[in-house]
């Protein structure tokens, strides 16, 4: 059973590698998110692949999606931004209540209530996320019908025909993975850069041993922006869309 | 039933089917702003001029006192910039046509008499559906914050304020339909024949008619977000060059004016003439079936 949650790893970080080109338009997209158009841009690609996704199958052979009609993809973007929004309220409409209710106990009363109180929330919060990835996936699948990623008795179902604990391990799995790979890719800049910090600063030139360091980490954090970003994001639509069709 | 958002995609992707068209509606609006801009200069000298002078007890004294040739020039660059306002509004009143007879084509900016004469009518009707919401609104402000009367009162003024705003909305959302009403039945009176109105709100769904405004309006205001953010940077860029704030002031509402104003106008009276088309054209389906 949980070979086919590898399968689905395997098949969604080959895929998200396929095109670089890509994973650079992405990139620089990310980078101009501080206008705050482009942020429904970058939701719109991932809602292109999760329907890609949803409508192809793993190993399946399909294709990245082109970022044609662009409007198309702004409008679906503010859609998938909606949805993710209006499906984090509920955590965050929990731990204003935690909060409330505990600072007028006051005393041991409210720490201990606001430790619940978090732990609540953190929970409340993978639900949400759970939820909210399988109601965009639905809304993909039902051709962006906004209503449908708020069908919480089809989302439901859909998520127990796939399976709670997989489902939840899949995407534990997914964030993990994203973690790893961002970890992984920023340790190997800094080090790379550090370790030709460290040699021109035992060589001498400790202003370049200074600046070298420096470049490093503007890099790696460039290059976090520029493709690893890109990637994790079209990984979890990937997976999110594939994990769907196991209904 | 389509989506509630392909309305709203066919409406930011209309516009650009002709942008020559946008760009005339644009200049339209950029002149009335020009004029209205420097305007207040001149207006500005006036006044100071009038301070300067001594205390007038009547206002024929005041308004003698102001040089004749700056009052003139006010009273002109009102009349023009309420002209070219309504002209604007008998275009997008041509819009809202259009979306609602769904043509892929913008209007054009034929017969000048025939869009005045449009423009003045939709005047009339935003006028018509603003004054109850506003009269309830000062009423509700002026209890509440008044300190000479009650408090009791100003807590009954607080309570006509949130009503007046919950009014306001409603009435707006009338207003949108009864525009189009109008426009599709081509006369004045089908504005205020409220029962029709409200029937065809309630046959595409309350529900949906709010969603695909609220829809719409938060893409539009995404995208002049994002726009206001490029231009102002242009404008920063180009006022750098020339060291004058004024220049700043000057390109910035330039560009707004020329290009973004236009473009939201026509995507919103787009979508205004998709949805009326919408909450008829689920009547007509209607009406064919009890015909069977």
């Amino acid at each position: 059973m949980n070979s086919v949650i590898l399968d689905i790893y395997k098949d969604s970080l080959e895929y998200s590698a396929k095109d670089f080109k890509t994973l650079l338009i992405l990139g620089v997209t990310y980078f101009l998110s501080f206008l705050f158009l482009p942020i429904f841009l970058i939701y719109g690609y991932s809602y292109r692949v999760t329907k890609i996704s949803v409508e192809g199958m793993i190993n399946g052979n399909d294709p990245l999606p082109e970022f044609d009609n662009v409007i198309d993809m702004f409008v679906d973007g503010i859609k998938v931004v909606l949805t993710y929004l209006v499906y984090l309220l509920v955590p965050f409409i929990i731990f204003i209540l935690f909060a409330i209710v505990s600072s007028s106990i006051g005393g041991y009363g409210e720490s201990a209530l606001m430790a619940i109180g978090s732990i609540v929330t953190v929970v409340a919060i993978v639900f949400s996320y759970i939820m909210s990835m399988f109601g965009v996936a639905n809304m993909a699948n039902y051709d962006g019908s906004l209503g449908k990623a708020f069908d919480f008795k089809e989302i439901i179902e859909i998520i127990k025909s796939v399976g709670v604990v997989r489902s939840i391990g899949a995407y534990l799995g997914l964030i993990i993975i994203s973690f790893a790979i961002t970890a992984a890719v920023f340790l190997l800049i800094f080090f790379v850069f550090g370790f030709f910090g460290i040699i021109t600063g035992t060589l001498g030139f400790s202003g370049a041993a200074g600046g070298i360091f420096v470049a490093g980490l503007f890099i790696s954090y460039f290059a976090m922006l520029f493709v690893v970003s890109p990637y994790t994001l079209i990984l979890q639509s990937r997976v999110s869309g594939l994990l769907y069709n196991l209904h | 039933m389509s989506s509630i958002t392909d309305v709203v995609k066919e409406g930011l992707k209309y516009p650009l089917n002709d942008g020559k068209k946008v760009l005339t509606l644009g200049i339209l609006f950029l002149i009335s702003s020009l004029v209205s801009l420097f305007m207040q200069y001149t207006v500005f000298d006036s006044i100071r001029v009038m301070s300067d002078m001594a205390p007038l007890d009547t206002i024929q004294g005041v308004i003698s006192a102001v040089p004749p040739t700056n009052m003139t020039l006010i009273v002109l660059s009102w009349i023009v910039t309420l002209a070219l306002m309504l002209f604007t509004s008998g275009y997008i009143y041509d819009v809202i046509k259009f979306g609602i007879e769904k043509k892929f084509e913008l209007p054009e900016f034929k017969d000048i008499k025939r869009i005045f004469i449009n423009g003045i009518r939709s005047f009339i009707v935003g006028i018509a559906y603003s004054i109850l919401p506003m009269i309830l609104f000062f009423l509700g402000l002026m209890l509440t914050v008044n300190e000479a009367v009650d408090s009791s009162v100003n807590a009954i003024g607080g309570f006509i304020f949130i009503i007046a705003i919950a009014f306001a909305i409603f009435c707006a959302l009338m207003e949108v339909m009864a525009l189009c009403n109008m426009v599709k039945n081509d006369e004045l009176a089908a504005a205020f024949r409220f029962k029709e109105i409200l029937a065809l709100i309630k046959n595409l769904g309350w529900g949906r008619y709010i969603g695909i405004l609220l829809f719409a309006l938060v893409a539009v205001m995404i995208v002049s977000v994002f726009f206001s953010f490029i231009f102002g940077a242009i404008a920063t860029g180009i006022s750098i060059i020339f060291g004058s704030a004024f220049v700043l002031a000057l390109v910035n509402m330039i560009l707004n004016s020329l290009l973004i104003n236009p473009y939201v106008s026509i995507v919103i009276s787009r979508v205004y003439g998709s949805v009326y088309r919408e909450a008829i054209g689920e009547s007509d389906a209607n009406e064919s079936i009890d015909a069977i």
